[in-house]
């Protein structure tokens, strides 16, 4: 990383290009990182893959505008000329001038606490890891058919650097690990993931989240879809799991809590008012140990915790500066860009109910019918609140217990309905990683209680 | 930019590669933007890099850089030999691709080369002025982009292409009484520069209209016409992924071994097709540099055959459809489609939507979330609208399909006539008679 010694130089030369092209705010954004892939197949290692990416993405506000250029870091200059012009040739086309919020500019050098930097593991430790764990998943039943297995790690350092003072430098990382797996019963064929990761800890974090844990999970997951029955089609009280919860937190309002989706949507409005159960509060916030946190956003201001739904009241959004300064919302440090090849955009770190007073019997009692959600497969928020959630493991609940299991549903809702519907939380609140794509790629967490929601709140996509 | 992928492969072979292989992208894209019924953005992004595949002694592997000088060329390939070397032996691996011979697709237009961000911010801004003010646009944009490759391997196999596309359009929602619609999304694609923002306005507002009125939705078996744009979702994550050879080797495919067999209603007909000129995903090479092709995949109903990366077509004894691409994402070569090409019926419209009592989707949530493997899907449907007596009835929300892909197919009755480009596939709307709907 020779040029980490000189990048400042490099960053300030451009923040006085462009000032002096008249820009009311600079901001230079440079990465270098070191990424790797490792793409395994049924005990092949399909590809070994680096990439070193290492570029500027500048952003200027003139006269109102945004301009945005990137490209190599030897070419800053030229992309802050390049911005600016691109500001000026829309800037005419605005009534509405965009104004940030202020925020008071900050130096600061922020590194990572890493035991085993990925970059430090060599690919033979790598790739015996997942000979490890693609023999322990092809073991834990005759009928597993296929395994997919991807390692992905990044280590690196982003650099910021604006006209208003704030020059950072952060340290940044992740590791994950992802399953794809198909199991086979006579004619009946079919597939589960499964997908961890960190990016507070580095490679030590398989040490935690071990071979044998992995494939128990998704061994069982792949079974449990094979000896499942079709669900039934309808509305039906349920208990949806943790990874549920948080993908319904994420979907269900989380989405429609970033303030640019949250003007052109169903809770347009509603901040202040009553938008679920009182029973319910809902966090964005960047928990330590977590997917998707980290000290300080891609525009320098420091991560903070939003209370999004307070004791059932709609009580915060995700904000930029600039949507900070549009809707009177404070800043968050909630504009993330996947690369310096974007610009940042208002990203979810990890969102979250909190935990309620329910024990695990209460949460199923009562439930003559119903189904018990335990792990999904995606989702998908649309602006009217409409939310999916694919389901990969789910169980049939009779007469109060968990029953038997369901093969591949999904469920749906319309937030504005179903989230006046909860009735219950649990006591523990479990956490899932994964990755985001409103346009760009986001690591985020999401995470929540058992929660038990009344008929009427959620639409299960049955064949029967 | 061949002489830098030659100089890779020089460099490669001179370290004691067995084989290697070099591909050089240079991606620019140029973006006007508005947020909120407002011009807010103009952006310019700019990704070259080189990616270099090594194989040494059967084992793989790949490294992409930034750092275009020869020193930066001469570390990667160092760097990629030293992961090949820690990597495992594939019995299996055969060989890089051997030269072809390309068919020359007109996929470039100078126009968008370098274009002022004035001329694009015109469009858009005429786009939304056409708008009525019950039309809230969440976002609007025309985008061109222009891709330009070199691929050059220790095979012989040398070639470049370079193409362009501009993507027009928005996302919006209609303002009700109480909230709004789903978001309704418009957006076209060309080869050529050519935005429409009269037809983009007018077709938004005919649908968001439409919507307004509310329909109901029942519970059971109907028929459901798909738009386009839901019906190659639907089709992305579940058939598409059927054909990929490399499922079908290892297992993952239900079609595995029904070449020959009706597969589909005898009105369906599907081809993968790389030279189409319009066609989105068209291209004269794949990401390894094989020629891209039109491959029959479904012809009448009958299964013909699977789409094929290099690797896994000799591993198999077939040869490769041009299929290869590399998902720069997640740094993976896999097997995907190029343009899909359903051909059109001889539906119109008002044929097409001629039922007593039916939906049409205009747009799924969760597709992404299908079962590849069963086929089996899940899905919203958002926005959709209620057919009854062969009109659009009015909007329904909390409307789920739940079904099969591989039976449904065997249920299309009718297929539009006109089709559109959408992100991945050249298509038509098609009828289905029977689809298993749920709502609240």
């Amino acid at each position: 990383m020779l040029i980490k010694l000189f990048m400042f130089d490099i960053l300030e030369k451009g923040i006085a290009r462009g000032e002096h092209q008249g820009a009311d705010y600079v901001e230079l954004r440079a990465e270098e990182m070191n990424l790797t892939m490792i793409g395994y197949s049924d005990g092949r290692v399909d590809n070994c893959n680096a990439r070193v990416r290492v570029g500027t993405a500048c952003r200027v506000l003139y006269n109102g505008a945004w301009g945005f250029a990137c490209g190599r870091i030897e070419d800053t200059e030229s992309l802050v000329l390049n911005a600016c012009s691109l500001a000026k040739a829309v800037s005419e086309h605005r009534k509405e001038k965009i104004v940030l919020q202020e925020i008071d500019p900050c130096e600061d050098d922020v590194k990572k606490k890493f035991k085993r930097s990925p970059q430090d593991v060599s690919f033979e430790e790598k790739i015996s890891r997942l000979d490890n764990l693609c023999t322990l998943i092809q073991n834990y039943d005759q009928r597993i058919k296929a395994v997919s297995l991807k390692y992905t790690d990044s280590h690196g350092f982003k650099y910021l650097l604006t006209n208003e003072g704030t020059k950072i430098t952060q340290e940044i990382g992740d590791v994950y690990n992802y399953c794809w797996v198909t199991g086979k019963e006579n004619d009946v064929l079919t597939a589960a993931r499964d997908g961890v990761g960190s990016s507070e800890k580095g490679y030590e974090y398989f040490e935690e989240e071990t071979e044998e844990k992995i494939a128990e999970r998704i061994g069982r997951r792949v079974i449990l879809q094979l000896e499942g029955k079709n669900p039934k089609s309808g509305s039906f009280p349920c208990v949806l799991g943790p990874r549920v919860v948080g993908t319904l937190a994420h979907e269900a309002l989380g989405h429609l809590a970033e303030a640019d989706l949250t003007m052109n949507s169903s809770f347009s409005g509603k901040l202040g008012k009553k938008v679920a159960s009182d029973i319910i509060t809902m966090v964005d916030a960047p928990i330590e140990g977590t997917f998707g946190g980290a000290k300080y956003d891609d525009e320098g201001v420091k991560m903070q915790q939003v209370d999004i739904i307070k004791e059932g009241i709609f009580s915060g959004m995700l904000t930029d500066r600039e949507y900070a300064y549009r809707t009177g919302v404070p800043v968050c440090g909630a504009a993330r860009a996947e690369s310096f090849l974007f610009s940042t955009l208002i990203r979810m770190r990890n969102t979250f109910f909190e935990k309620g007073d329910y024990t695990d019997d209460e949460l199923f009692e009562g439930i003559d019918f119903g189904y018990y959600c335990a792990d999904y497969r995606g989702g998908q928020a649309q602006l009217n609140s409409s939310f999916q959630i694919g389901i990969q493991e789910a169980f049939e609940i009779q007469n109060g217990e968990v029953g038997a299991p369901i093969k591949d549903l999904s469920i749906s809702g319309i937030a504005t309905e179903t989230l006046l519907l909860i009735e219950g939380a649990g006591k523990k609140v479990g956490f899932e990683e994964g990755y985001c794509g409103k346009g760009q790629r986001a690591a985020v967490s999401t995470g929540g209680p058992h929660l038990r929601i009344k008929k009427g709140g959620i639409l299960f996509g049955g064949r029967e | 930019m061949r002489e830098l992928c030659e100089y890779a492969v020089s460099v490669g072979e001179k370290k004691g590669a067995d084989e290697i292989e070099a591909m050089w992208i240079r991606e620019t894209s140029s973006v006007v933007e508005a947020e909120l019924g407002e011009i807010c953005r103009a952006s310019m992004s700019r990704s070259e890099g080189i990616r270099i595949r090594v194989i040494k002694e059967k084992a793989i592997s790949s490294i992409f850089t930034y750092l275009l000088t020869k020193e930066g060329i001469r570390t990667a390939v160092e760097s990629a030999l030293a992961a090949a070397k820690a990597s495992k032996k594939d019995e299996y691996w055969d060989s890089l691709p051997f030269p072809g011979t390309y068919v020359t697709v007109d996929r470039w237009d100078p126009f968008m080369k370098d274009i002022d961000p004035e001329i694009l911010t015109d469009p858009v801004t005429e786009l939304i002025s056409l708008l009525h003010e019950d039309i809230a646009v969440h976002l609007a944009a025309n985008e061109v982009d222009l891709l330009e490759r070199s691929c050059v391997n220790s095979n012989g196999l040398a070639h470049e292409d370079a193409e362009t596309l501009q993507a027009f359009g928005l996302s919006a929602v209609g303002k009700l009484k109480e909230g709004v619609t789903p978001a309704f999304q418009k957006i076209f694609f060309s080869r050529k520069y050519n935005p429409e923002p009269q037809k983009a306005a007018h077709s938004i507002t005919e649908d968001i209209n439409r919507f307004k009125k509310k329909g109901t939705a029942l519970s059971g078996k109907a028929p459901v016409i798909f738009s386009p744009v839901a019906l190659q979702l639907l089709l992305r994550f579940t058939l598409f992924k059927a054909l990929s050879g490399e499922n079908v080797a290892r297992g993952k495919s239900l079609l595995a071994g029904k070449e020959g067999e009706q597969v589909a209603s005898s009105l369906f007909t599907l081809h993968d097709d790389g030279t189409l000129p319009a066609g989105p995903g068209s291209k004269e090479m794949d990401d390894e540099g094989v020629p891209c092709q039109d491959t029959p995949l479904i012809e009448e109903g009958v299964l013909q055959g699977f789409m094929w990366n290099d690797y896994w077509a000799k591993r198999m004894g077939v040869s490769s459809t041009g299929n290869a691409q590399y998902n720069d994402r997640n740094d993976e070569m896999t097997t995907e489609q190029t343009t899909m090409v359903i051909t059109p019926g001889d539906y119109t419209r008002e044929e097409l939507f001629n039922i007593k009592e039916g939906y049409y989707m205009l747009n799924l949530q969760g597709a992404h979330g299908s079962n590849p493997e069963s086929g089996d899907f899940s899905v919203a449907c958002a926005p959709a609208y209620r057919i009854e007596n062969g009109e659009i009835a009015g909007g329904v929300v909390g409307i789920m399909l739940s079904d099969n892909v591989f039976s449904l197919l065997q249920k299309i009755d009718a297929v539009g006539s006109e089709s559109e480009v959408t992100e991945i596939a050249v298509l038509p709307p098609v009828r289905f008679t029977e689809v298993n709907v749920n709502a609240m």
